[in-house]
């Protein structure tokens, strides 16, 4: 038995047996005739009596039945049990058994509900992981997940089969036993830094730069480069936004039977198609060497010169589609020129200190980008080397079908037999360890070094330009000019500025999107892009661009020319926080736009509210062209941007056309210097007249 | 006296056939098999100009054409490059480093003597 039932029955025995002891004694005091001891002994044994009894009334009452009910309460906090609680009758504990009872209720119901969540989930986790495996199971592409640290995750049979590593391959194992390890970390590496850049330009987030933000091309091969490798990487990203791991998907190209059978088509071809006039030439060379009639000897002269000409035309087709075949092996992928420029700059500022400026337009280039990156660090390593300059800058031109990457420095050509020496080194890190000139042959293309102007030289290696990605055609009109804008306002303060040469100046070429163009009906600015320009050169990584939340609603029908809608801009900050970082951006450099009259409308309205104030100098792109081609009708920025000899890239958004109109601009500096316009105060002074006869033509018509 | 023609290539065929070629158009023919005995035979007589081959052994044609160029006794020398490859860029790489024209190979013979008289006019 309980310690707990036994002590008060143990007391209630006492109480007893004190009751008996007392009754003893009084009857000893009755015999021995002691009143007091008699009165004593009566009420010891009364008072014995009374805790005895209350005593067992509690215990009976009240503490046997809360030990029931903890009893009961441990045993249903441990299992499940379906029945009420048993707790003796005609106790004192009140409500406390039905209430703990409810409780008890509410908690196995609870605990039910939980179990078919759970259960529910599992169920779906499992359908989506078998799901998932038949997927990967069926994919002929292989499939590998890692973690950033490079660790597997996850992989798919094709990947083991591709790879043929059944025994590097493995969870939690580094990539790096599989795949080499450069071009990963390589793409990688310029995934994320986009998608950092997008976090900084929020602009470009929500622009046409989404799906180059988490997915990235690339060729790379398995570690023990038998196989090679065309190559997709995409970030996988937290609910946060942060990178938290790679998914790479791959196909093994390096034995696409087209390829071969291409090749084999042109054997065949050479083979047996060249028999034919071989034959006839042979015959008739045999022919001729003997003794021959005048008319013989001219019909032979006859077939040899058509046999000729046939077999040309056959080669020359047969060359160019080997050309084709062999280029076409190395398999290429678009990229941006400025991710690749960066990815030079840094490489070289953080290995060599060696310090390489982004300049120029950039563009998108089909090359295979691993093995180019590589070409161009050792190439400006070498020039570096030989030259003993330790600054460059690294552009890309389009012109026509190709894009021409040049990396310029103060000083002369280099000859050619010099930068020979250097293409024959292999290169570390690239697949097969190749030389820049296997990877120069590898484009189809040349390298060679040419003088610029002004002392410098530009080391050129020309490339096959993108296609895609082509933003979509867009209406293309001048915005109307507003009402009246003095150029003279922002007359520089000070002569030297006003003299300074054009060329020399620090330069902010810009552009925005509004609402519309009507800035005194309400219109507002929703986007400002900018670059800077200095010494003519526009340094493609010095860039500001923002969106803007206006007060009111996008029209569709602007939306339809830039292609900002009022969802893009909701969670951005409006115009009085943007400004004033846009004026410390600019500082004070020279304001260039094109029809800057009217982006700079906008930028004063805004201005007031922000407490800042535009009143840098402006040069207007357009009024410029027009004074330097005052024939031509169309002045849209894509018309002038083409008789110029300018790429047009992303028209209409901000950055594009503030990009375009630097490349504009750079070449009207050109123009200008040969009208003899060479400072800022002459320039301005043309704008001013420009825009008053524009002004005077207005108000005629 | 006939205007020169400096003919370089490693290819005696094609050397063969160039000569009697340029001869018969009345030129003054001297012959180079490689890079270096071309540098050396127009230092002993400047050419009016030169049909030269890209692809040679013991300094190349770019070579030999940037080493006229960077001569300025040279400078009224034309330099016609000949090569094999037949690509967009390699022609542009050519005008670059300082060649006048650029033909490639397989080339007809007309087309080549119409190029040399196109610059250094027919012979007298």
């Amino acid at each position: 038995m309980q310690a707990a039932v036994a002590i008060p029955i143990l007391l209630a025995a006492l109480a007893l047996a004190a009751f008996a002891v007392s009754g003893f004694a009084l009857w000893q005091a009755v015999q021995g005739g002691g009143a007091v001891g008699v009165h004593m002994s009566i009420a010891f044994a009364v008072v014995a009596a009374l805790v005895g009894l209350a005593w067992a009334f509690l215990h009976v009452k009240l503490i046997k039945p809360l030990a029931a009910l903890k009893r009961e309460l441990l045993t249903q906090s441990q299992i499940r049990v379906d029945r009420p609680l048993t707790v003796a009758r005609g106790h004192l504990l009140d409500g406390l058994p039905t209430a703990v009872d409810k409780i008890i209720g509410a908690l196995s119901a609870a605990r039910g509900e939980t179990q078919q969540a759970v259960d529910a989930a599992t169920r779906r986790a499992e359908e989506q992981k078998s799901r998932l495996e038949a997927i990967l199971l069926d994919l002929s592409e292989g499939v590998i997940v890692c973690n950033l640290d490079h660790r597997i995750l996850l992989y798919n049979q094709a990947a083991v089969r591709m790879l043929n590593a059944h025994d590097a391959l493995g969870l939690a194992r580094s990539l790096f036993g599989v795949l080499t390890r450069e071009p990963v970390l390589l793409t990688l590496e310029l995934l994320l830094q986009r998608s950092e850049d997008a976090a900084g330009n929020e602009a470009k987030s929500t622009r046409e730069s989404v799906l180059d933000a988490t997915t990235r091309r690339f060729v790379c091969a398995s570690v023990d480069l038998a196989t090679l490798l065309q190559a997709r990487l995409s970030l996988v990203r937290e609910p946060s936004g942060r990178a938290s791991g790679y998914v790479l998907t791959f196909a093994d190209v390096g034995a696409e039977l087209d390829n071969v059978a291409q090749r084999d088509a042109l054997l065949r071809e050479v083979a047996m198609e060249w028999r034919r006039p071989l034959a006839s030439l042979r015959a008739a060379a045999e022919m001729l060497a003997g003794k021959l009639e005048d008319s013989e000897r001219r019909a032979f002269q006859d077939i040899v010169g058509k046999e000729v000409g046939t077999l040309n035309r056959s080669f020359a087709d047969v060359a160019q589609r080997y050309e084709r075949l062999a280029t076409g092996r190395w398999p290429s992928a678009d990229i941006y020129s400025l991710d690749l420029f960066r990815a030079v700059r840094r490489h070289l500022a953080d290995a060599d200190g060696i310090q390489v400026t982004p300049v120029g337009v950039p563009v998108w280039i089909h090359a295979d980008s691993h093995s180019l990156l590589l070409a161009l660090e050792h190439l400006i390593r070498a020039v570096s080397r030989h030259t003993a300059k330790t600054a460059f800058d690294i552009g890309a031109v389009a012109r026509d079908e190709y894009v021409y990457i040049e990396v310029v420095w103060d000083g002369a050509a280099l000859a050619s037999a010099v930068i020979e020496g250097w293409l024959a080194e292999p290169l570390k890190g690239t697949i097969g360890n190749r030389t820049v000139r296997q990877i120069v042959e590898q484009h189809a293309s040349e390298l060679w070094s040419q003088a610029l102007p002004e002392g410098r030289t530009c080391l050129r290696l020309p490339l096959r330009k993108t296609e895609q990605p082509r933003a979509p055609d867009r209406p293309d009109r001048v915005a109307p000019m507003p009402e009246l804008y003095d150029f003279d306002l922002f007359a520089p303060a000070t002569e030297a500025v006003r003299d300074a040469p054009l060329r020399k100046l620090n330069l902010v070429v810009f552009d925005t999107e509004t609402t519309g163009v009507r800035p005194d009906q309400g219109d507002e600015l929703i986007s400002i892009g900018a670059v800077r320009v200095v010494n003519g050169r526009i340094l493609t990584g010095e860039t500001f661009e923002r969106l803007i939340n206006p007060s009111r609603n996008i029209p569709p029908s602007t939306t339809r020319v830039h292609g900002i809608t009022t969802d893009m801009v909701r969670d951005k900050p409006p115009a009085h926080v943007i400004l004033p970082q846009f004026k410390s951006f600019i500082g004070d450099s020279v304001l260039v736009a094109y029809n800057a009259a009217f982006d700079m409308t906008f930028l004063e309205n805004g201005a007031r509210q922000a407490g800042v104030k535009f009143d840098n100098p402006v040069l207007d792109a357009l009024l410029l062209s027009v004074y330097l081609q005052p024939d031509v009708s169309d002045f849209s920025l894509t018309a002038t941007a083409e008789r110029l000899g300018v790429e047009v890239i992303r028209r209409h958004t901000a950055i594009g056309d503030a990009m375009t109109t630097a490349a504009i601009f750079v070449k009207l500096l050109e123009l200008l210097r040969g009208r003899g316009i060479e400072t800022l105060g002459q320039a301005i002074r043309i704008s001013s007249r420009m825009m008053e006869q524009r002004r005077q033509r207005a108000q005629l018509t | 006296m006939p205007q020169s023609v400096l003919v370089v290539d490693d290819e005696a065929n094609i050397l063969l056939s160039l000569e009697f070629l340029m001869k018969k158009a009345g030129y003054d023919v001297r012959l180079a098999r490689d890079g270096e005995e071309a540098l050396a035979e127009i230092g002993k007589a400047r050419p009016d100009l030169v049909l030269l081959d890209v692809m040679m052994p013991k300094r190349n044609g770019f070579d030999v054409c940037e080493a006229i160029r960077a001569n300025p006794e040279w400078r009224a020398v034309r330099v016609i490059l000949l090569t094999a490859k037949g690509r967009d860029i390699e022609r542009e790489k050519g005008l670059a480093l300082g060649a006048d024209d650029y033909i490639t190979k397989p080339f007809s013979t007309r087309e080549v003597v119409e190029r040399v008289t196109a610059w250094i006019g027919p012979a007298t």
